[in-house]
This record gives structure tokens, C-alpha cells and sequence, in this order.
């Protein structure tokens, strides 16, 4: 889903790190629970994220 | 050999189904310690690289719309910069042009079908998503960086 939020918008980028090999992020970002969406280092969510409810916090991040 | 012969066989038949335009996976690995060292010690400063760069080669063979660029984290540096790479192993799916797409890790299990939906996408060049999304992402008004933690299953 981020990824399709990347392909449409040049504005955006998305990466998918996998918790496992890069434990020091995932301490960094308090991961517990995957998927974990951070958007603009400020909002996370845990969980899978439908595309509305991520539409949504892209609004919020990118401040308007 | 990452993949089985039945595994490459039903790989090969969904890129065939599936594959429209050109994909290029721009993977970043290292096989040298990244500082000098003072005594010659045998360090893998990646454990997964070689191993994920083996899968990508394999996966690349099998559909001639697929494309692989290897690049070196340390040698190939002014290119891990162009593409904010950070981390190895990396990689960048690009279409036409770069999407701003990266993937961090060995993409295994449940996490390798997801690279393949990814690279459908790209190589389709267009997205599912919906048009009050698009709106959405028109009236961005600064970039947005997601990122996704995940784990093979």
C-alpha cells in the first residue's frame, strides 16, 4: 500500500525494513508489533493500515 | 540455488501473466568491512547480502522485463547517495523512473511475495488506489516518507 502511495505521488517514499536484520531501528522506533507505519518520523501505526485510515495520516504529517 | 525448480517454474509463469514494462531492482550490498582494519579478521559485514543478491539474480533470470543493477554500499557510495540508501542489503524498484520504492532486508516468506506484488505494480505502472487517495496525495503540499517494519513469516 505504501508502496502504490510512492508510485502515484513524487512526493512520497516508502520503505519496508525488515525488523529483524536491522534490530537498532526497530529499537529506535519502539517496534512490537508489525507491521509498524511510521509516516515523516511523527505518527506511527501499528498494524496493517487500510488505504484511507493512510491516506489520512499522510494528510496529518504533511501538515494540512 | 535460493529457488527450487518448482519454485522457479511458478515464478517464471506469474511474471509472464503479470509483467507489463520494464523493472529495474537496484540492490546494494557490501562484502568489505565498511573501516580499515589494523589485523586481517574475517568479518562479514552483512549476513544476508550474499544471500539476497543470489535470490535477485536468480529472480531477475527468469523474466527478460526484469533488470538488476548491483552496487557496492561502500565503493559505490555516490550511488547509495543518490538513492538514500542507508543500509544493507537495499534495494530500489524503479520503472521508468525511480519511485521512490526501497525495501531493506532479505525479502523471505510471506515478504518475498509482497517484493513481487511490488514489482507487478511498478512493471503495470499503475496503482489500485482510489480516487479520493489520489486527491490526497495531489494536495500534498510536502514530502512524505513512510516506513514499514516487517518480518518474514
Amino acid at each position: 500500500m505504501a508502496y502504490q502511495m510512492a508510485m502515484e505521488s513524487d512526493k512520497v517514499m516508502a520503505q519496508a525494513i525488515e525488523s529483524a536484520e536491522f534490530p537498532h531501528l526497530a529499537q529506535r522506533y519502539s517496534v512490537t508489533v508489525v507491521p509498524k507505519t511510521i509516516i515523516n518520523e511523527q505518527v506511527a501505526v501499528e498494524g496493517t493500515v487500510p488505504e484511507t485510515a493512510l491516506a489520512e495520516e499522510m494528510r496529518h504529517a504533511a501538515g494540512f | 540455488m535460493i529457488f527450487s525448480d518448482d519454485q522457479r517454474r511458478e515464478i517464471t509463469e506469474l511474471l509472464q501473466e503479470t509483467l507489463e514494462q520494464q523493472v529495474t531492482i537496484v540492490y546494494f550490498t557490501q562484502d568489505e568491512p565498511s573501516i580499515d582494519l589494523p589485523v586481517q579478521v574475517e568479518i562479514t559485514p552483512c549476513e544476508y547480502c550474499e544471500e539476497t543478491r543470489q535470490m535477485l539474480k536468480e529472480l531477475t533470470e527468469l523474466s527478460d522485463k526484469l533488470d538488476l543493477e548491483v552496487y557496492d554500499f561502500v565503493r559505490d557510495k555516490d550511488k547509495a547517495e543518490q538513492y538514500g540508501i542507508t543500509d544493507v542489503p537495499a534495494m530500489a524498484l524503479l520503472g521508468e523512473k525511480d519511485y521512490g520504492i526501497r525495501y531493506y532486508g532479505i525479502p523471505s516468506g510471506y515478504e518475498f511475495s509482497a517484493l513481487l506484488d511490488a514489482i507487478v505494480h511498478v512493471s503495470r505502472r499503475r496503482t489500485t488506489l482510489t480516487e479520493d487517495t489520489k486527491r490526497v496525495l495531489d494536495d500534498l503540499e510536502e514530502d512524505v516518507d513512510i516506513k514499514v517494519f516487517v518480518t518474514p513469516t
